[in-house]
């Protein structure tokens, strides 16, 4: 696919891009902006951490996105009990049809594309520190042999914000690998009826594959060559250095209510999709309103809150938002 | 277009974006420009100087701020990012001329991000993409300028704090005097021209006593009506020798009137410092004749020298040069001879009496002090005044001087000679003595009256209906009569 022209992977792009977003909507009622941020974040090779409270439909996304791609898919049910091994594999002693007894590796559920970690806070730390060398590196290891984990591989984490008893809260390492934290709302009325009409009948619809492993990697390498100007550039990392409470460019209430800014993986969280968000919206090049577009899903998690904002609840995406007006659009001088 | 074309297009944004701005910040520098123009123009007029000067900041400001943003150098990037912003073209063109300007390494994408570049490029306006706009203070920089610009054309005196001189005032004051006199004394004029320039001259002294007018406009305006005046006169030279003649009588008064006070103040005090100013500017008159200058020089300098006796007989000399000028006494007083000035100046603390006289003086209808006692306000002339003020000023000088009940001490007679006629009496006489019966002797000293009496003489005969050419007979056939002759 490298070798064809330019505008025909660029139409193959949108033309893909456009028929998941098609299928995700026909199943998914509403969330329009939660399944455009979900594409983004798929196409950019990111995981995602779904935020929201039961029943709001975020496993229903993933499973649809897994079953509109062509891709293995596994669902991890996080749960207290459950043990690192159950989710990178294990070695299994088999006899041999020589009758002898050899080790086998069974892969274990990380071993797909796409995996739905389902209530991952519900999991001991220990548990979910499975997922880190799997998230950042893709591979496993294993009984001291490292394993390729399948490419694309993507982890679509969802986690309840309300039941805090019996769970484990992520730890703020494996929180910055997820590329996008993404918020799922209650739907509007409106929505809310498709929903109910939707989802109670006969006739459920269907989903079909519309994009590959290959198609996926082939968009997200055209999406890596987006050019992004010095100013766009400049522009994030004034933003992820705002997100400090040290930094004097830092709004008030940063240095108010943040103890942690974001790290220089938010800033390239803010670039990687930016640049897809630029491919889908038919241009060559990043602007300044492709960062601002994914600033929220990709700040939010990664600005640790004093205990001064805990205590006032002030809400990240609210701290985003100072950010976001605290930092001039400069052009280069 | 290809990329040069884009590169291109990016100069004609920049010069556009620098027009722009120049403009912008020129305007914007017209407000502080206009503050500090209109403190210049405020300094400048209080202090009496040229207030058009402090005008300078309100154009070098604007220009000095559209210079320097001109002077700053082209940045094609950033003005490609500008015009991206003001298009909403989603930094296409700034991110396709930092690629062109830097030589960055050119992928697939990079490549078709020129082109589409290139292609959008093609229809941006430089006008649309940098509109010309102005700051919020421009409103306020030219309201400021606009009252800058018209206080500066304001005249000087309206802005400075110094009120006229002093000097202004008594120097108008004085031109005032002098064209009341010479209006008084050029009475060849025509009636209606006469009364014109007399009302102006009223209404210029009235200007004067009035602090709010600005006195060196008076005295412009007097100068102005002293040419007009000067003109009248050139216009009608048989008119000017006359009116010539009697400004240069009147200058003789003038230095009769300093000889007198020299005289007096030195009989009082040999080492009286008025005795020597007046001498001074009897020297220093250039309205007095040779002769007259030179003995008030020589008085003088025997005052300097403390020689009285001979600053006296200067003084004397002085006075028989003066009453040789005049060549006359006072009409009705009779004629008095230069040895009886010489006497009263070099006496004017004894007595003098009137030498025996019988001049009459009598070819006046109707004197200004018949007129003043008729009840008439109207504006006289020159006569009428300068009589009426030194007569009085002398009358009182002359009668601490010269008491009543010394008239029958046996002294030197000055007084004029002659006997009181049934012409005008000069007011003086009246004022200082009462007023004299026909028939009654001369009573009045000839030093006093001998100025007053030939212009009561001639003003008699600017009254006559006489034609101008025919005055000089009258006026010669008056003085052959005169007694002394």
């Amino acid at each position: 696919m490298s070798d064809t022209p330019l505008t025909d992977r660029v139409r193959i792009f949108e033309e893909t891009f456009g028929r998941l977003r098609r299928e995700l909507t026909r199943v998914v009622v509403g969330q329009s902006d939660l399944v455009e941020h979900v594409l983004l974040a798929l196409v950019a090779g990111g995981h995602v951490l779904l935020e929201g409270l039961p029943g709001l439909g975020k496993t229903l996304l993933v499973r649809t996105l897994s079953q509109a791609l062509d891709l293995s898919f596994s669902r991890i049910q996080f749960t207290p009990d459950l043990m690192p091994a159950d989710i990178s594999g294990t070695m299994l002693v088999e006899e041999t049809s020589e009758g002898r007894r050899a080790f086998r590796f069974s892969p274990g559920p990380v071993f797909a594309n796409l995996i739905l970690a389902d209530e991952i806070n519900r999991a001991t730390p220990k548990t979910q520190s499975a997922l880190l060398e799997a998230m950042q590196e893709g591979r496993v290891t294993v009984a001291g042999e490292a394993r390729d984990l399948p490419q694309p591989f993507l982890v679509m984490a969802t986690q309840n914000p309300i039941e805090m008893e019996g769970t484990y809260p992520l730890p703020e390492a494996q929180v910055d690998r997820f590329l996008f934290k993404l918020r799922v709302g209650f739907p509007d009325p409106e929505d809310l009826v498709g929903i109910l009409d939707q989802t109670t009948g006969n006739h459920l619809p269907r989903v079909e594959a519309v994009c590959d492993a290959p198609t996926l990697l082939e968009m997200g390498r055209l999406a890596r060559e987006v050019v992004a100007g010095s100013a766009v550039l400049a522009y994030a990392a004034r933003l992820v250095l705002a997100t400090h409470p040290d930094r004097p460019e830092a709004p008030d209430a940063i240095r108010r209510y943040v103890r942690y800014g974001s790290s220089p993986r938010g800033g390239q969280a803010l670039v990687r999709a930016a640049r897809v968000r630029a491919m889908v919206s038919g241009r060559y090049n990043v602007a300044f309103e492709d960062i601002q577009a994914v600033a929220r899903p990709c700040l939010r998690h990664r600005l640790i809150r004093s205990f001064e904002g805990e205590a006032e609840g002030l809400e990240p995406d609210q701290l985003v938002d100072d950010v976001l007006q605290a930092v001039p659009l400069e052009v280069p001088a | 277009m290809d990329e040069m074309g884009l590169l291109e297009k990016a100069r004609q944004l920049a010069a556009r974006d620098r027009q722009v701005r120049a403009l912008h910040v020129a305007a914007g520098a017209l407000c502080p420009g206009a503050i500090l123009a209109l403190g210049l123009v405020l300094l400048l007029g209080w202090s009496g100087q040229p207030a058009w000067q402090g005008l300078a900041p309100l154009a070098l400001f604007p220009a000095g701020a559209a210079l320097a943003e001109f002077l700053r150098p082209l940045n094609p990037v950033r003005v490609a990012y500008l015009a991206d912003r003001n298009l909403g073209l989603q930094e296409r063109l700034g991110t396709a001329v930092e690629w062109l300007v830097s030589q960055r390494p050119r992928n697939v994408m990079a490549q078709v991000l020129l082109r589409d570049a290139a292609t959008r490029a093609r229809q941006v306006q430089p006008r649309a993409a940098f509109p010309q706009h102005w700051p919020t203070r421009f409103r306020t920089g030219l309201l400021l300028a606009g009252l800058t610009i018209a206080l500066a054309g304001l005249p000087a005196e309206q802005l400075s704090w110094q009120r006229p001189d002093a000097e202004v005032l008594v120097a108008a004051r004085g031109q005032a005097r002098d064209l009341r006199r010479d209006l008084g004394l050029a009475r060849h004029l025509q009636a209606a021209r006469r009364e014109e320039l007399q009302a102006r001259l009223e209404a210029l002294e009235k200007a004067l006593e009035d602090p709010e007018v600005d006195a060196r406009n008076v005295l412009e305006r007097l100068t102005a009506l002293s040419e007009d005046l000067q003109t009248g006169l050139d216009v009608a030279p048989e008119q000017d020798a006359a009116g010539r003649a009697l400004a240069g009588r009147g200058a003789q008064t003038e230095a009769a009137r300093r000889l007198r006070e020299a005289a007096r103040a030195l009989a009082q005090d040999p080492d009286s410092e008025e005795a020597r100013t007046l001498l001074r500017q009897m020297a220093g008159d250039p309205r007095s004749s040779e002769e007259v200058r030179g003995a008030a020089a020589d008085g003088l300098e025997a005052l300097e020298e403390g020689d009285l006796e001979r600053a006296e007989q200067a003084l004397a000399r002085a006075g028989d040069e003066t009453l040789g000028d005049s060549g006359s006494n006072a009409p009705g007083e009779g004629p008095g001879s230069a040895g009886e000035g010489r006497q009263a100046l070099a006496n004017p603390g004894q007595e003098v009496r009137p030498g025996p006289g019988n001049g009459q003086a009598d070819f006046g209808r109707q004197t200004t002090l018949e007129r003043q006692e008729a009840g008439e306000t109207e504006p006289r002339d020159f006569v009428l005044d300068r009589q009426s003020q030194r007569t009085a000023d002398w009358s009182e000088e002359y009668r601490r001087l010269h008491p009543p009940r010394r008239d029958h001490l046996p002294t030197a007679d000055a007084r004029a000679p002659g006997r009181v006629g049934r012409g005008p009496t000069l007011p003086g006489t009246g004022q200082a003595l009462g007023r004299p019966r026909v028939g009654d002797p001369a009573r009045s000293p000839t030093q006093e009256t001998f100025l007053e009496a030939r212009e009561s003489a001639e003003s008699a005969v600017a009254r006559e209906d006489i034609p101008v050419t025919r005055r000089d007979l009258v006026r010669n056939y008056f003085e052959g009569i005169d007694p002394r002759l």
